[in-house]
């Protein structure tokens, strides 16, 4: 199915982003730590590897719930019995209107940004709605990945649902 | 009374969400909406977006993936392998015998992983085998497996740490450096337990059948070098003050991938796998923290956090009995949830509490690891009793039975760690 293709590239991209942006954040931190030894110091880094820690973990969420990296508490889930499936769509129900909610926000946080033509107030003086996209991405990525789960859960059969609980 | 009545409401919202299984983080975030559409007429999406895109994105957050990083290449090594080797020759003779490399497995690579569930899997996938092999008391290799490999979350680079240095806003080097000793100390109680547990079980505990010249010794734990160095350099880099904690992670990361190139474990493949694995673990805390950081905002607008201070310096609480009122709220709370989300929920009700209370604040930050480790290897939910079921097929009651011992052992520590705070305080007091 097409559909499916298309939202399982959407989560691998987001993960393909998040480990770049994990690879790019060593670099940064190797180079200060460089140019600090050297005496001298390169500004604004220290507010550039903020944007890419945000952005190492806005693209992460949604690889990491397609990936089931996420954690919840399964202990109550878990005796339901017969129940079971309709607790798994409420919960992830609820989960996805806070997802929905946290996008919608992040949206039009960067659209204000935009419109204000916002300005970090750091020294790195970049404009903020740029360095805020990975979030907006991100958020809507992961309220995207809850609803899948949210209308897979529907057509899941009530044995089917199991323990995902992951240790950390 | 007002300030109950309230909590009731949270705790009630709370456990709605959590109970039934909405995803930690974002039930944080379903709490704190609640409490700011009661409490305050600012707009709560927006502040919920800003408070998240200011502490996703900040400088102090940036050790946790790196450290966790720095794990997942070794993971990808030959290292708990050469790390069991190395030990055997000097253990065996031990009374208790290579029970004791479950321990020092555990503490070696604590050193050099943030997770109790790595050190966990990875020590454990070497010495539950060797240890069987050898006829050891299964009920021993499970129990100290467990026990030590909470020390995980102790002895630095600790990803507990870092969520509570942030929470804080307390160094996290200072925190790393007071993690030290402690962890240590609670390493030789649980050698100590297994000495003292061998003079009685003669019979299930074989001494070594090693009988090496000290140069043979010395030639098989030349395989420990690299690790040793690894360690060093991760730590005393910041014990120097050479590194920032971000810094030696980075410095870990470059070592890692050092030793598994001399080992020649690296290809593009594991390369980009342990990359992508640790992004998955650092959005999984990083939703929690995300969580964390627009509940502690709302918790602010409730005022529930000043009041409990208030209420808890005006009962005269002693510091000692608001410590015990603590660890039985800890335990309880850990034994559903996982010690990084117990902290983070907690935080903003507890920071002020001992602050108030006058509480050394790095200190505690030992003392709550300290709880949320017992946590760990609490039925119903566990951790590491999880992650060993996975690997032992044991029953959950099994486990947990042979856990309890360190269990007690851990509370045991908890005791001295009160009685003797400078076990904790004193190595960042001297870094100064």
């Amino acid at each position: 199915m097409n559909a499916r293709k298309l939202i399982n590239g959407l989560y691998k991209v987001n993960g393909f982003l998040a480990a770049l942006s994990l690879f790019t954040l060593l670099l940064i931190v190797i180079l200060q730590m460089i140019s600090r030894w050297a005496g001298s110091s390169i500004p604004g880094l220290t507010t550039y590897a903020g944007y890419i820690m945000g952005s190492l973990s806005f693209f992460g969420l949604s690889y990491a719930f397609f990936h089931q990296s996420h954690i919840r508490v399964n202990l109550l889930l878990d005796h339901f019995g017969r129940y079971r499936k309709a607790a798994e769509i409420w919960s992830s129900g609820l989960t996805a209107i806070i997802a929905i909610l946290l996008s919608y926000y992040t949206i039009k946080m960067v659209y204000v940004s935009y419109a204000i033509h916002e300005i970090s107030q750091a020294q790195d003086a970049s404009y903020i709605w740029i360095v805020q996209l990975p979030m907006a991405f991100g958020m809507v990525s992961l309220a995207i990945a809850t609803l899948d789960i949210f209308i897979k859960n529907f057509s899941t059969k009530n044995e089917d649902f199991t323990s995902s609980t992951t240790a950390h | 009374m007002e300030l109950i009545a309230l909590s009731l409401i949270f705790l009630f919202v709370l456990f709605l969400l959590l109970g039934l299984g909405v995803w930690v983080g974002l039930a944080m975030m379903g709490v704190a909406w609640v409490a700011m559409l009661i409490f305050t007429d600012k707009p709560t999406g927006d502040a919920m977006t800003m408070v998240i895109w200011s502490h996703s994105t900040s400088w102090t957050l940036t050790a946790l993936p790196l450290f966790i990083w720095m794990g997942e290449i070794l993971f990808r090594t030959r290292l708990s392998d050469d790390m069991f080797r190395g030990l055997l020759p000097w253990l065996g003779k031990l009374p208790g015998g290579l029970l004791h490399t479950n321990i020092a497995g555990c503490t070696l690579f604590a050193a050099i992983s943030g997770s109790s569930a790595a050190t966990l899997t990875t020590v454990g996938k070497m010495s539950i085998p060797e240890l069987r092999k050898r006829n050891y008391s299964e009920k021993m290799i499970i129990g100290t497996l467990a026990g030590a490999s909470t020390l995980g979350l102790m002895i630095p680079p600790s990803l507990t740490l870092i969520i509570y240095g942030v929470a804080t806003n307390e160094s996290i080097t200072k925190l790393f450096m007071a993690g030290i000793l402690p962890g240590i100390l609670l390493a030789i109680f649980f050698m100590l337990y297994i000495a003292v547990w061998s003079k009685f079980n003669k019979d299930k505990a074989p001494n070594s059948e090693s009988n090496m010249t000290f140069m043979e010794k010395m030639h098989e734990s030349r395989l420990l070098i690299p690790l040793l160095l690894l360690i060093g350099a991760v730590i005393g880099s910041m014990y120097s003050g050479l590194a920032t904690a971000t810094e030696a992670a980075a410095i870990g990361v470059l070592g890692a991938f050092a030793l598994a190139g001399v080992q020649g474990s690296i290809t593009l493949k594991t390369f980009i796998e342990s990359l992508l694995s640790a992004c998955r673990t650092s959005a999984m805390i990083a939703l929690i923290l995300m969580g964390a950081s627009f509940l502690s905002l709302a918790m602010g607008y409730t005022g529930l956090p000043r009041a409990m201070a208030h209420s808890i310096s005006d009962l005269q609480l002693s510091p000692l009995s608001l410590l015990l009122a603590l660890t039985v709220f800890y335990i309880i709370i850990g034994m559903f949830l996982d010690g990084i989300s117990s902290v983070l929920l907690t935080m903003a009700v507890v920071e002020p509490m001992i602050r108030a209370a006058g509480i050394d604040v790095i200190w505690f930050g030992i003392f709550i690891v300290v709880i949320v480790e017992m946590a760990q290897i609490t039925p119903p939910v566990g951790f590491n009793l999880f992650v060993l079921q996975g690997i032992t097929k044991h029953e959950m009651g099994y486990i947990a039975k042979a856990a309890l011992p360190m269990f007690m052992i851990m509370l045991l520590f908890a005791i001295v760690l009160i009685v003797f705070p400078d076990i904790a305080t004193f190595l960042p007091r001297s870094m100064m």
